[in-house]
């Protein structure tokens, strides 16, 4: 395994090669070269997967959306065209926050969860917007913006860097929870307060992954589980429509209830039943004219289920998989704490995501309401995922020993 | 370094997660999309697919030459989604503009087209509404033709959809109306449109389309499960310009004596084939209200009646095949002849004894000679006679509702009538069989089954309900040839042969005078009749014209010009070449 792995400081050597090449080029050329300059194999993987990944999340966008969009003489192409551009506005943004040394990321973390909670906290006013139950959008000059992804983003890099200094060396359980858990707590709260269910349970999987990769104590990390379960299925419980929907989940749909909270679920187990094993063909899917809500976005694995089949599902799964590796293996060459925290923090966010999305897709999980992360349409969450994978690209090309506190 | 370790297991424990996810996935998909896979996929498939009737089209009728009496046109259901009315984006192909059109404006603009108020439709749809807001289906308008259809579909109006709908039309209307039928809004209600149902009949096809769950019909999803088969074109015998010939010429002579109904009918002598079967009054088929119930059949299938002298050709034919007489024998008629108690038998003119041959007798129709021939045969042979004409059952044809006639039985007949329905009362008939026995008079003794349907040609080629072809002989050729020939000084000599001779031709024919019995006994009321062959010499074609109750002529009188006029139509028609030989009829009197 290490064989293959170039060893620390490749880039370090290939800055200098390309700064000591002839100049006939100027500065430009230099830049332009360190950006794209050959980095480790699981660099190069953690990106490939996720580039493919947007990719393929563009074609399944199409196909599942361009019905939706041309209804009554709407432009077919409209919402494709809507997450085309947030995808050249995020991969760019991606390859260029790759660049960004790990310091950066530490500078501005404080001010980034500060951003990110005065966002979120802007959906209460009335810039806020309301979909689906959810109070999880503001709109600002026409433009949507869904706050609770950037403060993801926000956390994950602010966790890293107050749980560092003391990874692997926590004392007690207040060295655990503060200043950690205050502060996520209140992020959280911010987010269930517009009732968006999905998006704190995987806030919540950020806390958890960023405490465990610290190296906080099993048994802390269990309790906040069993904590957090708890207050989930309270939570759950405390609303009708949740409570509907996970009895339906657990004891099957009544027939009002397939007209009702059963209709996507059901249509979504139907359409990767019409799949098979090799799928109707791209384009072919019969579920997306008008039957299956969301198809473009949470229910997207649905149709690439039906179009693509068992097959074309189980690549996606992998696609996920090796994206997990990648930054697993990534992981691995940290020595330095905070690298390995956000890293570890972005994995769970993404891969747990995608699972969660999968799972509801699948039936395994109550309908929660989170998107395919990378796939999925929707502007905010692609380009703030894209800054995550950034974020964790940044990290794993600027590794220098530094010196062990 | 037990950080270290400790960093290794956790992501030991986090690929170990991902991979048991993982695995529980495959096994989830597998679940689903292979083993549950057709279960689902049928779920799905019932809950969005939409079957619908392909409807094939009713074959045509047609005449012998192939002109359509009944054909198939569609006509066009307009229906509307009430659930899915609302304001429409309308795309102006030129300019690429998108308007928006109210759902006032666009039921305007379909009224107009269809000629209806837009209010009431606007209303119609409301009320569909209130009563069902998730009401998917309602009529706008039903049956409009082509033009309306295309025009409507043109407004694209997205929640206007649109049913077709075979019609029947009969473009020659009355013509042949009584024999074709007419449709029902529940199919066939008479005539060969009821009887040749089997053959005319379209086997539906089904097939079925997915739809969106907004109900938009997905693109490539017809699947057409059943090719519908059409119906076989029915080809009858008729010819339809005779056939509207002879409805003209009964219908003008039926008006100008005011009678009550008339018959003509006309058979090909090779074949049994009719030509022509008219009625009057009749029915036009495109307009069935506009007739009364009485008067939309065939009666000269349906409606037998005392055909009077006309049958005497055939009481004839019989007795000269049996060998009870020869032509040249000598009788001495008088005025009347005596049946049973008081009963007796007159002839139509007043006269002392006369000196006729038995040729003289059938020529003169003497109802008091006719019935001393007879008196030598016995009551089963006078009855069987009768029936080797097939006068006691339904012709071959087997029409709709046909009838056939009444021939007393001679264990029961009583000794007045054994006498007077050889003459053609107290027994009845129909023209198609007063036709049907004529045909094998004028065919040389050999009787046809009488034919109206040459072939029922089926969409694959294939041709059923042909005729057999077989004749019976049922007199000897000497005796039927010897019959047309005394038939012959009819016209020759009679006292209406002014108004039969056709020039050029040897006309063979018979008249008929009968008393109708009206409650029981015989009254003022007269039905009658001509029927006849030509060319004598070779008959060809067979022509019986029934004009029943007359007001102002009461003689056979009034069917000789309707016969002639017919007869002559027909031989022009069929380009029958003329006679080259005069007329030898055998001597009448002594």
């Amino acid at each position: 395994m290490t064989a293959t792995r170039p060893p620390h400081g490749t880039d370090r050597t290939a800055r200098s090669a390309g700064a000591s090449a002839p100049a006939h080029g100027g500065a430009a050329i230099v830049a332009v070269r360190r950006l794209f300059t050959a980095q480790s194999a699981d660099w190069m993987l953690v990106l490939g997967t996720t580039i493919f990944l947007v990719l393929l999340g563009l074609v399944m966008v199409l196909s599942s959306s361009f019905v939706q969009s041309g209804k009554g003489g709407g432009d077919f192409f409209g919402i494709f065209a809507r997450q085309g551009a947030f995808a050249l506005i995020g991969i760019p943004l991606m390859l260029l926050i790759s660049r960004l040394p790990a310091v950066f990321w530490r500078r501005w973390a404080r001010n980034g969860v500060l951003l990110g909670l005065g966002l979120q906290l802007l959906v209460f006013t009335p810039l806020g917007n309301e979909y689906g139950g959810n109070r999880n959008w503001i709109e600002i000059a026409g433009f949507s913006l869904q706050p609770s992804e950037l403060l993801k983003l926000a956390l994950v890099v602010w966790l890293a860097t107050v749980l560092a200094p003391r990874a692997d060396s926590f004392t007690d359980w207040r060295s655990v929870a503060i200043p950690a858990l205050p502060v996520s707590a209140v992020a959280i709260g911010l987010v269930l307060l517009g009732q968006d269910l999905g998006t704190v349970t995987i806030m919540a999987s950020i806390v958890l992954a960023a405490l465990f990769f610290a190296g906080a104590p099993m048994r802390h990390i269990l309790g906040l589980v069993a904590a957090g379960v708890g207050g989930a299925v309270l939570f759950a419980l405390s609303g009708a429509s949740r409570s509907d929907r996970i009895s339906a989940w657990l004891n099957g749909c009544t027939p009002e209830q397939l007209e009702d909270v059963c209709w996507q679920p059901m249509h979504g187990m139907w359409a990767l039943g019409s799949g098979g094993v090799f799928g109707v063909g791209l384009g072919n899917s019969a579920l997306k004219w008008s039957w299956l809500p969301h198809a473009e976005s949470d229910y997207i694995f649905a149709i690439v289920g039906e179009e693509l089949g068992l097959i074309g599902a189980m690549v996606v799964l992998i696609l996920f998989a090796v994206l997990a590796i990648g930054m697993v293996r990534l992981m691995r060459a940290h020595t330095d704490p905070f690298r390995r925290i956000a890293t570890g923090a972005v994995l769970v966010w993404i891969v747990g995501q995608a699972f969660v999305n999968v799972a509801v897709v699948l039936g395994m999980l109550p309908v929660l309401g989170v998107p395919l992360p990378l796939m999925s349409a929707g502007g905010t969450a692609l380009v703030a995922t894209l800054i995550a994978i950034g974020v964790v690209l940044s990290l794993a090309r600027d590794v220098r020993p530094e010196p062990r506190p | 370094m037990i950080a270290v370790r400790r960093t290794r297991r956790r992501l030991a424990l986090t690929v170990l997660l991902v991979a048991a996810v993982l695995l529980a996935f495959l096994v989830r998909l597998i679940d689903i999309q292979v083993v549950r896979a057709g279960e689902l996929a049928e779920q799905s498939e019932a809950r969005r697919s939409i079957p619908q009737v392909l409807q094939g089209a009713r074959g045509d009728i047609v005449d012998r030459n192939g002109v359509v009496l009944a054909d198939t046109v569609y006509r066009y259901d307009i229906t509307v989604s009430p659930r899915f009315v609302a304001p429409s984006t309308i795309l102006d192909e030129t300019t690429g503009e998108r308007t928006t059109r109210s759902v006032e404006d666009a039921l305007g603009q379909l009224a107009a087209l269809t000629g209806q108020d837009p209010l009431q439709l606007k209303s119609l749809i409301d009320a569909e509404l209130a009563a069902d807001p998730e009401d998917d289906f309602a009529y706008l308008v039903r049956g409009v033709e082509t033009e309306v259809y295309q025009a409507v579909r043109e407004l694209r109006i997205p929640w206007v959809y649109f049913e077709r709908q075979p019609a029947r039309a009969y473009p020659n209307g009355q013509v042949a109306g009584n024999l074709v039928g007419f449709l029902g809004t529940d199919g066939p209600q008479t005539g060969l449109e009821l009887s040749a149902d089997e053959c005319l009949a379209a086997t539906d096809g089904t097939s079925t389309y997915e739809r969106g769950a907004d109900g938009v019909r997905l693109p490539g999803t017809t699947v057409v499960e059943q090719e519908p088969v059409d119906g076989g074109t029915l080809e009858l015998t008729i010819d339809r310009d005779v056939q509207w010939f002879a409805q003209q010429a009964i219908a003008e002579q039926a008006s100008a004596i005011g009678a009550d109904w008339a018959t003509a009918f006309v058979v090909r002598v090779a074949d049994g084939a009719v030509v022509a079967a008219a009625d009057w009054p009749t029915v036009d088929p495109n307009d069935v209200n506009g007739t009364p119930a009485d008067n939309l059949g065939a009666r000269s299938f349906t409606a037998p009646y005392e055909p009077g002298s006309t049958i005497k050709a055939l009481t004839f034919a019989a007795l000269l095949d049996e060998g009870v007489t020869t032509p040249t024998e000598k009788f001495t008629v008088p005025g009347r002849y005596a049946t049973i108690l008081n009963y007796t038998i007159g002839d139509a003119w007043a006269h002392g004894d006369l000196p006729l041959t038995t040729a003289g007798i059938l020529m003169n129709s003497s109802n008091v000679g006719t019935s001393m021939v007879v008196e030598r045969t016995s009551l089963e042979q006078r009855a069987e006679m009768l029936q080797r004409y097939g006068l006691d059952e339904p012709t071959a044809v087997g029409f709709l509702g046909e009838e056939g006639g009444d021939i007393q039985d001679p264990a029961s007949i009583d000794g007045h009538s054994a006498f007077t329905q050889m003459f053609g009362q107290g027994m009845t008939a129909t023209s198609a069989q007063v036709a049907s026995a004529y045909q094998a008079i004028a065919n040389g003794g050999v009787h046809m089954p009488l034919t109206l349907v040459a072939g029922c040609r089926h969409t694959d080629g294939t041709v059923t309900m042909q005729p057999t072809g077989e004749g019976e002989r049922i007199l000897s050729q000497e005796a039927a040839d010897t019959t047309v020939s005394i038939l012959e000084s009819v016209v020759t000599d009679g006292f209406l042969s002014s108004q039969l001779s056709i020039p050029g031709y040897r006309v063979a024919a018979k008249t008929g005078t009968a008393e109708v019995a009206e409650n029981g006994r015989y009254g003022g009321q007269r039905i009658v009749s001509l029927a006849g062959m030509a060319p004598a010499d070779d008959p060809q074609f067979v022509v019986v014209v029934t004009l029943a109750r007359p007001d102002t002529m009461k003689t056979s009188a009034a069917a000789a010009p309707t016969f002639r006029s017919i007869m002559t139509q027909v031989l022009k028609t069929f380009r029958v070449p003329p006679s080259t030989q005069p007329a030898q009829s055998p001597p009448l009197t002594w």
